[in-house]
């Protein structure tokens, strides 16, 4: 019973909560509307507040990378309330965190737990988020079926969108959406192509022949490691053994490579991200003296690894990941305001959520336009009608053209090779080599 | 203070000649053979790997356990005579462990914003400089995680000292959670280098195509030590009679003159002591903590204390190294995903065949 009346609870507080954000949002905006330059004209007779939400673990182990993520989702958020992309009607912006203190990093069932409330806020019309691929599979039932459109600036694993591809995940089971219409969408190609594009360098660049594989055992590291080990089979080189594993200490470490040092690989591969210890690995590669190249994919290329490996991190070591936007042309104009805004450089997936709320927003625009200037008075069609926005997506943005084929995946299939570097505040960085497209 | 139960202590009395050696022993052929088996699983193991993978690998893996095997064992010393005198299992002591590291960190960078640097000593003078360092850190931390063991015990655990066993176990888990949640508030929940990495440099001696570093003597010698100087504290000093006493029966031990509440709270002081000491060593040594360390470290450390033989010294010691031991070949044989299930099950086939642990329990007889 009390369940049902918390139910009940909900639309009033998200009420309460709008009418509290909606207020802020018109002071944000009276401050700083000199600067306006009066984007849609036609909604100019819009009122009230369209509420977006994003959710991105930013705190904990991943916070450098995923609160930099945030970071470029709000100043999406921020220019368009200042350049009135709405008119009258103004952005209201919830941000969700999804790493756990039990678990000191992105947490699936915190995950889950913000969608369900961002789910059941009828206000909310679309989410910037998750960062992983494993919470993005306990998120997806839930905002299908609530119809509620989510846009990922980094998940890669392919399962979660296209059937088959991942034998861990039932891809059907995820699109719940009681229309049948597809409410996932991600910017970023998938570990597929990036697994691809990983091999194609380690044996074809680095011309390596036996390569040691290890993965972090969630949902991405896992099968990123699957998709390379197979690539790399057929390019020819070896993978001389294959470990997966759940801890990720030095000494861990330490003993894996001691396991496979009398076969000297000439490369280690980690199918896993930062926070589960990318750079201890790499530490570990030193301590035991083996001097081969460390390779790996986009879960490394984040602030914490120089963190963990300290000077060892700097040398022989390539990552890929999304195009490096800092290098990209389409983002000069998103790098400089992003320094402008935060005093501080963009991370390797800053553009990436800039882009997600952008086209997120301008599907929000086209929608009220479609709508006479106003916001659609039935919450559920206003969530559906930027769903199906979104899926018509055609947009120039920082990270370069985005257009999603019917399963939400980019039609943009760029990868950069990155390799340790320094950054702009003169501190060991993941600087952008090559970008190859997959 | 508990109250005497005359009844009680006059049947230990009269039962004392039996009751000679507290030292629980195993009694039927599967827990005699255990010991047997388990040093013949180990040899199988090692040779398997050598065959395998190479002797060099071999050696290597020993290495790495038998270092891995000096900190869990100095944990386990820990848990044991907590376990030994009061017959609690301190949940907690893990978690003491990795705050002594921070401990550690927030003493050095005290010094540093003072103008010395340990780190300079450390790196700069050679092995005098290293020993310098060490005199300054190692009783301070010490001093800090013993005090920290006194005031947990005298808060958490004094109370429910005549309680029903669950309450202070419980009470030692949320203990230990506490501790977390204070280290991830105030280091945050990523990796943390504690930068005494370079404080021991340079290779000790090659062995079967092996180079073992003055780092991994340092962390084997320092760990044997330690052991070897509170076993002979145990045995020797006053103090260390009264905890054996109190150890044995708290109700004589109390008839006797002894006061409890100090031999507890001093075992309470000297095993959260040797866990910073542990913790130290284990700094130098990965260089690497993170709030929840300790809750892994500390449920391994636990096994190793139940293999020796809980309240057992020596066993907790011994155990340390065998579980370091065993777990590096077992996750090189049965595969990297499966170590922390080794330890367990080794756990569960400890507590199944030989619930005594390899040395025999040193409790009191009150079962």
């Amino acid at each position: 019973m009390e369940h049902t009346r918390a139910q009940r609870l909900i639309p009033l507080f998200s009420a309460l909560s709008l009418a509290a954000l909606a207020a802020c949002g018109t002071s944000n905006n009276s401050s700083s509307g000199g600067s306006s330059s009066g984007g849609g004209t036609d909604l100019s007779g819009c009122s009230g507040a369209v509420t977006v939400a994003s959710d991105l673990p930013t705190s904990g182990g991943d916070a450098a990378i995923g609160g930099g993520t945030e970071k470029g989702v709000k100043l999406a958020v921020d220019q368009a309330n200042s350049s009135k992309l709405l008119g009258g009607c103004t952005i209201t912006y919830v941000a969700k965190d999804d790493a756990s203190v039990a678990k000191g990093k992105h947490d699936p069932d915190q995950g889950a737990r913000n969608m369900t409330e961002l789910a059941n806020n009828a206000a909310v019309v679309g989410v910037v988020g998750p960062f992983n691929s494993g919470v993005a599979v306990r998120e997806m039932p839930i905002s299908s079926a609530a119809g509620l459109v989510q846009i990922s600036p980094s998940n890669t694993d392919p399962g979660l969108t296209i059937v088959a591809s991942d034998p861990d995940i039932d891809t059907a089971s995820l699109h719940k959406d009681p229309t049948g219409r597809i409410d996932y969408f991600r910017i970023i190609s998938n570990d597929v192509v990036q697994a691809q594009i990983m091999a194609n360098y380690s044996v074809k660049t680095l011309g390596l022949k036996k390569i040691y594989d290890i993965s972090d055992n969630e949902t991405y590291g896992k099968d990123l490691s699957n998709y390379y080990d197979k690539d790399i089979a057929a390019l020819g080189a070896t993978i001389i053994k294959r470990d997966d594993t759940s801890t990720f200490d030095r000494e861990k470490f330490k003993s894996l490579l001691t396991g496979v040092q009398s076969q000297s690989p000439d490369g280690v591969f980690y199918g896993g991200v930062a926070s589960n210890g990318s750079g201890v690995l790499k530490l570990a590669m030193q301590d035991v003296g083996l001097n081969a190249y460390f390779l790996s994919g986009d879960g490394t290329v984040d602030p914490q690894y120089f963190k963990d490996a300290g000077a060892a991190g700097s040398t022989k070591a390539f990552a890929s990941s999304a195009p490096d936007a800092t290098n990209l042309p389409s983002a000069g104009k998103f790098n400089t305001d992003y320094k402008a805004a935060y005093n501080s450089d963009p991370v390797a997936y800053s553009a990436y959520g800039y882009d997600c709320m952008n086209i997120l927003l301008a599907a929000v625009k086209n929608v009220l336009l479609a709508n006479g200037g106003k916001i659609p008075a039935d919450p559920a069609s206003f969530r559906s009608k930027v769903a199906a926005a979104v899926a018509a997506t055609d947009y120039n943005g920082a990270i370069g053209h985005t257009k999603f084929d019917t399963l939400g995946d980019t039609l943009n299939h760029s990868f950069s090779i990155y390799a340790p570097g320094t950054g702009s505040d003169g501190k060991p960085a993941w600087v952008g080599k090559e970008t190859v497209s997959g | 203070m508990p109250s005497v139960d005359t009844a009680a202590v006059a049947t230990r009395v009269r039962r004392a000649p039996t009751t000679y050696s507290r030292i629980r022993y195993a009694n039927n052929l599967a827990s005699q053979a255990f010991p047997a088996v388990l040093i013949g699983v180990l040899i199988l193991m090692v040779v398997i790997v050598a065959i395998q993978d190479g002797t060099t690998t071999a050696v290597s893996e020993l290495r790495n356990g038998l270092t891995i095997g000096a900190i869990y064992a100095l944990i386990a010393v820990g848990y044991t005579m907590v376990y030994g005198i009061i017959e609690l299992i301190n949940f907690a002591h893990g978690d003491v462990f990795t705050l002594s590291a921070f401990y550690a960190i927030l003493f050095t960078r005290l010094l540093d914003r003072m103008g010395f640097s340990l780190d300079d000593l450390a790196t700069l003078h050679g092995v005098p400089g290293f020993v310098a360092t060490m005199v300054i850190l190692l009783p301070a931390t010490m001093l800090a995680a013993g005090i920290t063991g006194m005031l947990i015990e005298r808060i958490a655990y004094r109370r429910l000292r005549n309680s029903p066993r669950l309450a202070p176990l419980i009470t030692a888990i949320g203990v230990s959670f506490l501790i977390e949640g204070v280290m991830f508030a105030d280091f945050g929940s990523a990796n943390v280098r504690t930068g005494k990495e370079n404080w021991i440099r340079g290779n000790a001696f090659t062995i079967g195509g092996v180079t073992v570093s003055w780092k991994d003597v340092f962390v084997v010698a320092a760990a044997l030590g330690l052991m070897f100087a509170l076993q002979a504290f145990v045995r020797y000093t006053r103090l260390g009679k009264a905890m054996r006493a109190t150890a044995q029966d708290r109700d004589a031990a109390l008839l006797s003159g002894i006061n409890i509440n100090r031999t507890i709270a001093a075992t309470f002081f000297i095993g959260s002591a040797l866990a910073a000491a542990g913790a130290i060593i284990f700094s130098i040594k990965d260089d690497i903590v993170v709030w929840n360390l300790g809750f892994r470290f500390g449920i391994i450390a636990f096994t190793c204390a139940v293999l020796g033989g809980i309240g057992n010294i020596v066993g907790a010691g011994m155990g340390g190294f065998l579980v370091g031991v065993i777990a590096v070949f077992g996750a090189q044989l049965v595969g990297s995903a499966w170590d922390n299930s080794i330890i367990f099950a080794m756990l569960i086939i400890v507590l199944t065949f030989r619930p005594v642990g390899l040395l025999g329990m040193r409790v009191a007889d009150r079962a």
